[in-house]
C-alpha cells in the first residue's frame, strides 16, 4: 500500500486557483510552499504541511485521513485574511484529486490567527486545519 | 500478514460473498452468532435442571462501508432487505486447506447511517436458513 502524495495534491489544487495565485505572486511563480517558505520570501505567501493522520485501517480497501495545516503569512491583517479566506473557500468541501484515490471528504476544522514581530516588522499569520480523507479506488 | 508466532490473527484475510457478490474489500466486521434452543426436561425428583437440545440457529451481522451507487450497486442489491442467497465466508482466506463456512441466508435487517461529517456505514443482519452447508468445526469443511 502506497503513501498517497497529498502534498502534491494540495499544491496542484492551490495553484489551480487564479484567485489564489494572483494574491501570492502570480501563476508562474506562486509563493505557495510545502513545509517551509524560502528565507526572506516576499509576502504574502502560503505554507501548507502534513500535521497529523495517515492510515485509517478501516477496511481491506484502505482509507486515509490526513490533517493538513494551511497557513498564510502577510505584512497586514487584511491581506493575511484575504489570502487565508481564498484558500479556505477553494479547499473546504472540494475535491483534492490524487490518481488512484477517491477524496470523499475535505473539511476545515480549527481556524487560528497570530502575529509575530521580528526586527520591528509585523508578520500576520492566519490558517486552518483541514481534514482530507481518501479511499483507494 | 495476518498471523505471527503466537498464531493469533486478525480479520485481514477474511473472504466473504453473498449471492455471488464479493464483499470483503469494504467490510469492517463480520460477526457470527450460533445458538441452540433447549427444552427443560427436569421432572420428578430432579435436583438440578436438565435439558435436551432442539433447534439450532445462526445469525450473521456484516458491517461495511458503503460506496456510491456508481461502484456499490451490486453490493446494495445483494444485501437488500429480504434478499436470499448463499453466504460463503472464510476467515483465513481461500487457500487450500483453510476453513470454509457456507449456508443459505436471508437478509432480515439493514441499518444505514449517514453522518454529516463521517463515512457512510451499513450494518446488515442475516439469518441462516436451514443447516450449514459448510462449517469448519462442525463439518470439517475446508477449501
Amino acid at each position: 500500500m502506497n503513501l498517497p502524495d497529498v502534498d502534491y495534491g494540495i499544491y496542484q489544487k492551490l495553484i489551480a486557483s487564479a484567485t489564489i495565485t494572483t494574491l501570492v505572486g502570480g501563476a508562474v511563480t506562486p509563493r505557495i510552499y510545502n513545509l517551509q517558505a524560502p528565507i526572506q520570501s516576499a509576502l504574502p505567501y502560503i505554507v501548507f504541511y502534513h500535521n497529523a493522520g495517515g492510515f485509517d485501517n478501516l477496511t481491506p480497501r484502505g482509507e486515509y485521513t490526513f490533517d493538513y495545516r494551511v497557513e498564510c503569512v502577510a505584512d497586514s491583517r487584511q491581506v493575511c485574511y484575504t489570502v487565508a479566506n481564498a484558500c479556505a473557500t477553494h479547499l473546504h468541501n472540494n475535491d483534492i484529486p490524487l490518481t488512484g484515490y477517491s477524496n470523499y471528504s475535505t473539511k476545515i476544522g480549527q481556524v487560528y490567527s497570530f502575529i509575530e514581530n521580528d526586527n520591528g516588522k509585523q508578520y500576520w499569520r492566519k490558517g486552518f486545519d483541514i481534514k482530507i480523507r481518501y479511499s483507494i479506488e | 500478514m495476518a498471523t505471527n508466532a503466537s498464531n493469533r490473527y486478525t480479520g485481514e484475510l477474511l473472504h466473504i460473498s453473498f449471492k455471488g457478490v464479493v464483499l470483503q474489500a469494504d467490510f469492517r466486521s463480520v460477526s457470527v452468532t450460533e445458538s441452540t434452543d433447549t427444552v427443560d426436561v427436569s421432572a420428578g425428583a430432579s435436583r438440578a435442571r436438565t435439558y435436551i437440545r432442539t433447534l439450532n440457529a445462526a445469525e450473521i451481522t456484516i458491517e461495511y462501508l458503503e460506496q456510491l451507487t456508481t461502484a456499490g450497486s451490486a453490493i446494495r442489491t445483494a444485501l437488500a432487505l429480504n434478499a436470499d442467497g448463499t453466504l460463503i465466508y472464510a476467515p483465513e482466506g481461500t487457500a487450500v486447506g483453510k476453513p470454509r463456512y457456507s449456508c443459505i441466508a436471508m437478509v432480515t435487517g439493514v441499518d444505514r447511517t449517514y453522518p454529516y461529517d463521517d463515512i457512510v456505514s451499513v450494518s446488515v443482519n442475516l439469518l441462516r436458513d436451514g443447516a450449514w452447508i459448510a462449517h469448519y468445526e462442525q463439518l470439517a469443511s475446508v477449501f
